[in-house]
């Protein structure tokens, strides 16, 4: 690699600082597409995060091509996979951390299980090392000095318990903490950070941007794809927002449906043809969105299951598949688009 | 006819019937008959202490008070232990109202009986303050057996008792700590006030009888180390009192049958007046009798047959051997003998005992009312306002009377032994007295 990642960036001036984040930013998309159009978080236990995208980076620079490929994604031009969840540090960000149970009262790790027993004769309840054992090997009561002879017909077990030896306290539920094994503070379970880690392909706004050799920032541009009718990504997703909106509070219904070319090995350019092919058929209101480099969404504003029946009986050749996006109210947008598109992929 | 004679008998119920009471009085004190005596006596023994404690409290106020502690900077950790089942949602206040009674050195364990309702998540709401610790158990074991669970996991020198649907009144702690200045003392009643007073006319009435039965009661009870009864809504215990005995036993009375065997061991029982626990009672009539039927089955079950011996002064001493004798007096044998003069006198003479019936009962609420002025005076319950339902308490207490009188003939014959308060697996494998 001849020039490390972000060497530029410490010039200055606004117009100089955008124009040197648009190279940066296209010279992200050249590394993925280099990497087969995909970025792939690799393993590596001594980065901050526990992951990186190019092994070959400084450290600091770890963190700004992080932080580009997060805004590249926003912007449309990468589409994001998941691929694991981390828990950071609130205090350094490291995901050194030991997690272990604590004790509820003096938050020391020194616990063990201690077992209670019931006897229900005379209702004796104790640690199981309280009962000592009689000749054939019985637990005997301390307090009534019955046998113990089969756990739930003469004596039973309450529950788990676990004991501190530092304060000799009891209980059933210890606490969670996390000790950082970078800066050395604790911090309950609750106040950890967790973050997501993605997978990052190149979408095809972003494969444009790469053939142009720059970022689409025009007022047109930020709204939908170049020369097409296709709104860009995060566009369309809050259009599909404010219909859910419009949905839960005047009960106006709409219709969204995925679609695809039938061909497995589809390329850019067919979507664009089934763009093209689908666009004069829709009416004035109706919007064609990107979903993924492959998949398209049709929106359907004040529609209902019917209407929708008979659009896509209109629409849909057999050389594309489609599927309707069911609706469910409190149910994540992004979410149920993952499982329209999982109905129409092979 | 009968209706006639009904007719005859409330007439004596009228208000100008008040004048036959010094005939009446007259007639009980120069009588030779036994039966008049006894129920002399029953008077007596009911009112007397009170008014002898009135006296005191007027004259030597100070005898009342507890022993006292040295003022010490030593704030002992005392625990409190609650069990419950299906109790979410009165957990939280209860707990709360212990954590902020005034006590800084304080652990609260709650300890649920299977419940089947949100109780554990409820209370573990609470966990975040690091002062509460919930135990959700896997089976319903009984309440002795919950308690039990949470002594096991107790840590303190002090060992509180609290019912599940009870609030804590601020200082309530230090007041029943104040009593274990003595090293004699075992254990600490706290002095139970009906929450839900307000509710009905049912609860007024538990009111009033709490304020007789359970405070004053408890009061002269414990000046005289005669406490029979430790209440499992309120009590503290020492620590290493309760943790010798092994904790509660299995089965019915649990509160009854702990009091009990801390007396056998020689402990003494104080009563903290001043530390108020307000409890929740029954509601409804129906509830209420199977409160005191089970009440009067743990009586017999527990007072006569477990702990019985108690009469013997050589064995366990002469204050136990009173408990003993008060009790067997005043709850088994003057209930029946007084309701079968009544049936016998009635029947005999029916024209010329309703004059008695009906003074007797002016009898009895002259002395109900002189018992709850002293109760007002000295603890301040049951309210002024509430003694209105003094004319009618003796209708209140008769059905009570009766329930706990089949439930006592009834544990007294051993029919039916076994009470849904105690699980089946766990009833099968204890001792039935």
């Amino acid at each position: 690699m001849g020039r490390s990642y972000g060497e530029t960036s410490d010039l200055l001036g606004g117009v100089i600082m955008i124009e040197v984040d648009q190279k940066r930013y296209i010279e992200v998309l050249r590394r993925s597409q280099a990497s087969g159009g995909e970025m792939k978080p690799l393993w590596n236990p001594r980065a901050e995060r526990g992951y990186v995208y190019d092994s070959a980076l400084e450290h600091h620079e770890h963190e700004m091509l992080w932080r580009d490929l997060k805004n590249l994604a926003d912007l449309d031009y990468l589409e994001q996979d998941f691929f694991n969840r981390l828990t950071r540090c609130p205090s350094c960000g490291s995901h050194h951390l030991s997690v272990r149970e604590v004790c509820v009262s003096c938050h020391g790790p020194n616990l063990h299980s201690v077992p209670l027993l019931h006897h229900f004769r005379c209702g004796y309840v104790g640690p199981i090392h309280a009962y000592g054992k009689d000749d054939q090997g019985h637990r005997v009561c301390p307090k009534c000095h019955g046998t113990l002879e089969h756990l739930g017909t003469d004596h039973d077990h309450p529950g788990e318990n676990w004991s501190c030896r530092s304060c000799e306290s009891s209980f059933q539920v210890p606490d969670v903490e996390a000790l950082c094994l970078s800066c050395g503070t604790t911090h309950a379970g609750a106040n950890l950070v967790h973050e997501d880690v993605f997978s990052f392909r190149l979408s095809s706004l972003g494969a444009a941007a790469l053939r142009h050799g720059r970022l689409f920032d025009s007022d047109q541009e930020q709204l939908v794809e170049e020369n097409t009718a296709i709104y860009r990504r995060s566009i369309f997703l809050s259009l599909i927002e404010d219909e859910r909106r419009r949905l839960r509070r005047y009960a106006i219904p709409f219709g969204l449906v995925i679609v695809r070319p039938d061909a497995e090995d589809a390329d850019d350019e067919d979507v664009f043809a089934m763009a093209r092919q689908l666009a004069p058929k829709l009416r004035d209101s109706d919007k064609i969105g990107r979903l993924d480099r492959a998949h398209l969404l049709l929106l359907f504003p004040s529609t209902d299951a019917a209407g929708i029946e008979i659009a896509l009986s209109r629409l849909i050749s057999p050389d594309l598949r489609s599927a309707a996006v069911a609706m469910r109210e409190g149910d994540d947008t992004v979410a149920l688009l993952a499982a329209a598109r999982a109905r129409v992929t092979r | 006819m009968i209706s006639g004679y009904f007719h005859y008998l409330f007439s004596y119920l009228e208000w100008g019937t008040l004048s036959q009471l010094p005939r009446v009085l007259g007639m009980m004190l120069t009588s030779a008959d036994p039966y008049f005596w006894l129920l002399f006596l029953i008077m007596l023994r009911m009112t007397l202490p009170a008014v002898v404690l009135w006296g005191v409290n007027l004259l030597r106020p100070a005898v009342l008070q507890p022993p006292g502690q040295e003022a010490s900077p030593r704030l002992p950790l005392v625990s409190v232990l609650i069990a419950g089942r299906n109790v979410a949602e009165t957990i939280v206040p209860t707990i709360r109202s212990a954590l902020s009674c005034g006590y800084p050195n304080l652990e609260v364990i709650f300890v649920d009986d299977h419940s089947s309702d949100e109780s554990v998540l409820q209370a573990r709401t609470l966990e975040r303050t690091g002062r509460v610790r919930v135990f959700g158990a896997d089976a319903h074991t009984g309440k002795p057996g919950s308690l039990n669970v949470a002594l096991a996991l107790a840590r303190g020198e002090y060992l509180f008792v609290l019912d599940a649907d009870s609030e804590v009144q601020h200082g309530a702690i230090q007041s029943m700590l104040a009593h274990f200045g003595d090293p004699e003392v075992g254990a600490v009643a706290a002095n139970l006030r009906v929450r839900n007073a307000l509710e009905n006319w049912i609860t007024r009435f538990q009111e009033c009888e709490y304020a007789l039965n359970v405070s004053v009661s408890r009061l002269w009870r414990g000046q005289l180390d005669l406490l029979s009864i430790l209440p499992g809504a309120g009590s503290m215990f020492r620590g290493s009192a309760l943790r010798a005995m092994g904790g509660y036993d299995s089965g019915l009375g649990d509160d009854t049958d702990l009091t009990l065997r801390l007396r056998k061991l020689g402990w003494r029982l104080g009563f903290a007046a001043d530390a108020v626990v307000w409890t929740d009672v029954p509601n409804t009539f129906s509830w209420l009798l199977k409160q005191r039927s089970r009440w009067a089955r743990n009586m017999v079950k527990i007072r006569l047959h477990k702990h019985g011996d108690l009469y013997h002064p050589g064995r366990f001493g002469l204050s136990n051997a009173v408990v003993f004798a008060d009790l067997f007096l005043l709850r088994v044998l003057l209930p029946f003998l007084a309701l079968a003069g009544v049936v016998i006198y009635t029947a005999m003479e029916p024209l010329a005992h309703p004059l008695m019936l009906t003074g007797l009962y002016w009898v009895v609420i002259f002395l109900l009312l002189a018992r709850l002025l002293v109760a007002h005076d000295l603890l301040r319950t049951p309210g002024l306002a509430r003694l209105w339902l003094v004319p009618f308490y003796p209708f209140y207490r008769l059905p009570i009377r009766v329930a706990e009188g089949i439930s006592i003939l009834r544990e007294l014959l051993r029919i039916q032994l076994w009470h849904p308060y105690v699980p089946r697996r766990i009833w099968e494998r204890i001792p039935h007295w």
